[in-house]
């Protein structure tokens, strides 16, 4: 399992934030918040498809 | 005007960032454009696109001559603007439908596209979310998002708002007076 380093204080914060919303444990609210954070973005299909459109109007090569 | 910031226009294609380089442009600051593209039905009073633009991730070191000019940048291309260059944004708004809708009646038909407006319409939204949220972390530039609908509602509130941003000095009843909502064509109400 891949490990990441992460400020003390946003540490100690994300752990009281996953107590107090019910999670439990604070992998599972990290693993949460980055996934919700993940939905956020294109996908590489969407952003080829915006490609796509913007080359079909001539606004990029 | 070494140290002036380089105006940049940006939106999604059909947000309405033509008719902010036609404000500016009345308003006093030097438009670039090199009118490769010429006004047609889709948009009558001109592009004011620059061909050179399309290469910014080629070559961006041009940018330095444009200092206190306004040039359009489509936001899929901000990403390639220098960072030793100062910039003030003006980045419009517009609602993703009427985008789609003004898009596909410049594609015309015959244009084949594998995904429907709804995907289109999540893809652009995430696309704007993330370009809006790395404009605003840039230390050298400034960012105005201007609201499409509410400039052509409001055109003389919008000149001065423009104005404020860009550090006084333009000709605001001029900017206002280039709002023509009769343009204003694909509007969903």
């Amino acid at each position: 399992m891949p490990k990441i380093s992460i400020d003390p204080l946003v540490y100690s914060e994300a752990k009281w934030a996953a107590e107090s919303l019910g999670y439990s444990s604070l992998e599972e609210f990290v693993h949460h918040v980055i996934e919700k954070e993940l939905s956020k973005l294109a996908s590489p299909e969407e952003d080829a498809a915006i490609d796509r459109r913007l080359k079909g109007l001539g606004y990029i090569k | 005007m070494k140290n002036e910031p380089v105006i940049i226009v940006s939106g999604l294609p059909r947000s309405g960032t033509s008719l902010v380089m036609q404000m500016l442009e009345q308003g006093g600051v030097e438009a670039v454009t090199d009118n490769v593209r010429k006004p047609d039905k889709d948009n009558p009073r001109g592009y004011y696109e620059l061909q050179k633009t399309l290469s910014l991730e080629e070559d961006n070191s041009w940018l330095h001559e444009m200092r206190g000019k306004a040039v359009k940048v489509v936001s899929p291309l901000l990403y390639d603007l220098l960072f030793s260059e100062k910039f003030k944004v003006l980045f419009v708004q517009r609602d993703i439908r009427e985008i789609l809708a003004s898009q596909a009646a410049m594609l015309g038909e015959g244009i084949e596209e594998e995904r429907g407006d709804d995907e289109m319409a999540a893809a652009f939204s995430k696309h704007l979310a993330m370009v809006l949220d790395w404009l605003h972390r840039q230390s050298n530039m400034e960012v105005l998002t201007i609201n499409y609908k509410g400039l052509i509602a409001a055109p003389e509130e919008g000149a001065g708002i423009m104005n404020e941003f860009l550090g006084g000095g333009l000709d605001e009843a001029a900017m206002a007076r280039a709002v023509d909502p009769t343009l204003y064509r694909r509007r969903l109400s």
